[in-house]
């Protein structure tokens, strides 16, 4: 009895170590800068020199009041819905479809989880070209096909430049959810599907019966990432589009960038950050809390 | 338990020596090995690149204990946003480091992050070796902060050889202008490139030129230092933005130029798909190591003028374009300065021009370099241009800068109009600069 508490105390004060450094490097890096930043955003600061204007909450009063910041939220929420929309159903089709028996598996697995490795710096320049209007790939189709009348200036067009974006986004990330929707189906009991089609289940009632309930948890996770990641994207469209042109592609992080390292707004950018950590955490609990009644409800 | 406060402890002491191995290498002084850190935005292959890489080489000689290190960004707007970032967090990345002078430096500087290069430039003639317009550009409260490498005046380049096919003639007047983007437009060539994809500088530069050239210098020099009567509501702003709103509607701009990327541009005119392209006088050495095959067919003209203007024909949009400044953070000012100083020497200054086909900020010796014409006479434009508009965006503290260039981005895509344009700049100003 008493060796084992011995041992127990041990492992404990052994673990509670090799957490230290993490621990460290986390309260450094992550919780230290929130509350700083939280500080920051009740002043007036350029970022350069003391900080002395203390003006309360007037940097979040103005943020209410920015037009722009309202175009960021909108443009938010559209990649939020657009995401979950374009991205969620082809990477569980394609899950479902690559954990099947199908031949060239592990090829097609590769292929579709490439875009994936590319570095988005990469990935933004492959597609800029693809969206040139001079000479970029998908004019010079458009018109090699006497589709003229249909090319634009794919990412100079205000009302067409976000959409142009979030397709790179989709191309980009259905391939990890896609992984993450396979390593889930591959968890589930063979036993359930054999006994399925042994009672004589058909392909289609076996995923709406077995696959799609038991993935539920994964799909919600999935989500909320999702919603997580649109809410507080940046390198992407930074890098395509700068949030340009004319603002039509802002997101709030590319704002809050903008205000703070351009501007030179440091305290309006830290006010900034902090609605945007506010809308993130939000949405995410709105979400898993509505999903979470569904799941009772049933 | 024992084991846990061992380990504590060793924990403990490895933090301190990480600590103390940080404090060690402090102040050492101005003899013996350094290494000087330098940051700009020429990468390798570039000719910039090889001009400044021989000014370092020049300056290796006489202090072979120095060690210079570059780091660069590559173009210009990558720069800038690290650059704002590193002097945030103090500035003690770089020695050394690139600037375009104007309203950013004099904001470092007021900050006490750069290193006051004033009586340094009094020793041995070296303020001397510049006209008093490109220092201007890197003073502020009558204290020299930089030391100025590149001048450029900003130009309409066009292809002599798509001008000569459609019968064209240099334009001279704005409505020149817009007949010669007809001819041009109907005859399914771009008539101008632009791009104001990240370069909304780029598209400013019009701007720039056409209230210059209605308005002459004044206005935008009174608005931006709040003289009695300074304002940008003036007139002058409201109509240089219907004039460029024409411009668009014109249809002189190639179709999507708000999504086409800085770099991208350059190649839609080297292709030879765009007549003409306005641009800092960088563009002829950039073609001349791009597209070598087109630089022959390359040739410039003024920007025309607006009929009723009050400008005249020989003000230039331009500034510096690269400029060098010392942190004030750093640990050998002595060899910052004197690298600095071989930036500034005779023989950096024709290697500017010779070699990278730009326009050097200190004395040069025409006579000892080889340059075609085309260089030859952009040069000869800075020494008879009668006023020099310094960029606006250069001009502007940052946050007056960003709130000018989205408006300005705003006019060329249609959500703007040009009176609230300059509403919107006035009250920016007056927020930022009281």
């Amino acid at each position: 009895m008493k060796l084992k508490r011995r041992l127990h105390s041990d492992t404990r004060s052994t673990i509670l170590i090799f957490l230290v450094p993490a621990f460290i490097l986390y309260f450094m890096l992550v919780v230290f800068p929130i509350f700083q930043s939280a500080r920051y955003s009740l002043y007036r600061w350029d970022g350069l020199g003391p900080i002395t204007r203390f003006i309360g909450l007037e940097n979040y009063k103005e943020i209410f009041q920015d037009p722009i910041f309202w175009k960021s939220l909108k443009n938010n929420l559209i990649v939020v819905f657009f995401s979950l929309a374009t991205q969620m159903p082809p990477a569980l089709f394609l899950a479902i479809i690559l954990t099947g028996r199908i031949r060239g598996k592990s090829f097609l697995r590769t292929v579709y989880f490439a875009p994936q490795i590319v570095s988005t710096v990469a990935a933004s320049y492959l597609f800029y070209y693809v969206y040139e209007p001079t000479f970029g790939l998908l004019n010079n189709l458009l018109k090699g096909i006497g589709l003229d009348s249909l090319t634009r200036g794919w990412l100079g067009d205000p009302s067409l430049a976000l959409y142009a974006v979030m397709v790179v986004i989709s191309w980009k990330y259905i391939g990890f959810y896609m992984v993450l929707f396979m390593a889930a189906i591959e968890g589930i009991p063979n036993e359930l599907f054999e006994a399925a089609r042994i009672d004589g289940c058909s392909s289609f009632q076996v995923i709406r019966k077995i696959t799609l309930p038991l993935l539920s948890g994964t799909i919600k996770t999935a989500c909320i990432l999702s919603i997580v990641g649109s809410i507080k994207y940046f390198d992407l469209i930074w890098v395509m589009t700068s949030g340009g042109p004319a603002h039509s592609t802002e997101l709030i992080a590319t704002y809050m960038y903008k205000k703070t390292f351009l501007s030179w707004e440091m305290g309006y950018g830290a006010a900034l950050a902090f609605v945007l950590f506010a809308i993130a955490i939000l949405l995410s609990v709105g979400f898993s809390r509505l999903t979470n009644k569904k799941a009772e409800g049933r | 338990m024992k084991k846990v406060g061992v380990m504590l402890v060793i924990l403990i002491m490895a933090c301190a020596m990480l600590a103390a191995a940080g404090v060690s290498e402090t102040q050492s002084a101005t003899e013996g090995p350094a290494t000087l850190r330098v940051w700009d935005i020429y990468p390798e292959g570039t000719p910039f690149r090889a001009v400044l890489d021989g000014a370092i080489a020049r300056f290796n000689e006489k202090y072979p204990q120095v060690t210079v290190e570059i780091v660069s960004y590559g173009d210009m707007s990558n720069y800038k946003t690290k650059f704002a970032t590193m002097m945030a967090a103090g500035g003690r990345d770089a020695d050394v480091f690139q600037t375009w002078g104007g309203g950013q430096l004099a904001a470092y500087a007021g900050k006490g992050l750069v290193h006051d290069l004033t009586p340094s430039m009094g020793v041995d003639g070296w303020k001397e070796r510049f006209s008093p317009a490109a220092l201007s550009f890197v003073s502020s409260n009558e204290k020299i902060w930089g030391v100025p490498v590149e001048l450029a005046n900003v130009m309409f380049y066009y292809n002599k050889e798509i001008f000569a096919k459609y019968n064209l003639a240099v334009p001279t007047t704005f409505t020149e202008l817009l007949d010669v983007c007809t001819v041009l437009k109907n005859n399914q060539v771009i008539p101008i490139v632009l791009s104001l994809n990240k370069a909304e500088w780029v598209g400013d530069m019009f701007y720039q030129y056409l209230v210059t050239r209605v308005g002459g210098l004044e206005p935008f020099k009174k608005a931006i230092a709040r003289e009695p009567g300074g304002t940008f509501e003036d007139p002058v702003f409201v109509e240089a933005a219907k004039l460029l709103r024409k411009m668009v509607d014109h249809g002189c701009f190639q179709e999507g130029f708000l999504g086409t990327e800085y770099a991208s541009m350059r190649q839609v005119f080297t292709q030879e798909k765009a007549a003409m392209l306005l641009m800092g006088s960088w563009l002829p050495g950039q073609i001349a190591s791009e597209a070598p095959q087109m630089y022959d067919k390359v040739d410039y003209f003024r920007f025309p003028l607006v009929e009723g203007g009050k400008g005249s024909i020989t003000e230039v949009v331009g500034g510096t374009n690269a400029a060098f400044a010392i942190s004030g953070a750093t640990k050998y000012p002595k060899y910052a300065e004197e690298l600095c100083r071989e930036f500034s020497s005779e023989a950096t200054a024709n290697d500017v021009l010779s070699l990278a086909k730009r326009l050097p900020a200190a004395k040069f010796d025409m006579d000892s370099v080889t340059i075609d014409d085309l260089t030859r006479s952009v040069i000869e434009e800075l020494d008879t241009a009668t006023g020099i508009q310094l960029y606006y965006d250069q001009s502007s503290t940052p946050s007056l800068a960003q709130t000018h260039l989205s408006g300005i981005a705003a006019l060329y895509a249609g959500l703007t109009t040009p009176e609230k344009l300059a509403t919107e700049w006035e009250a920016a100003a007056k927020k930022e600069l009281q």
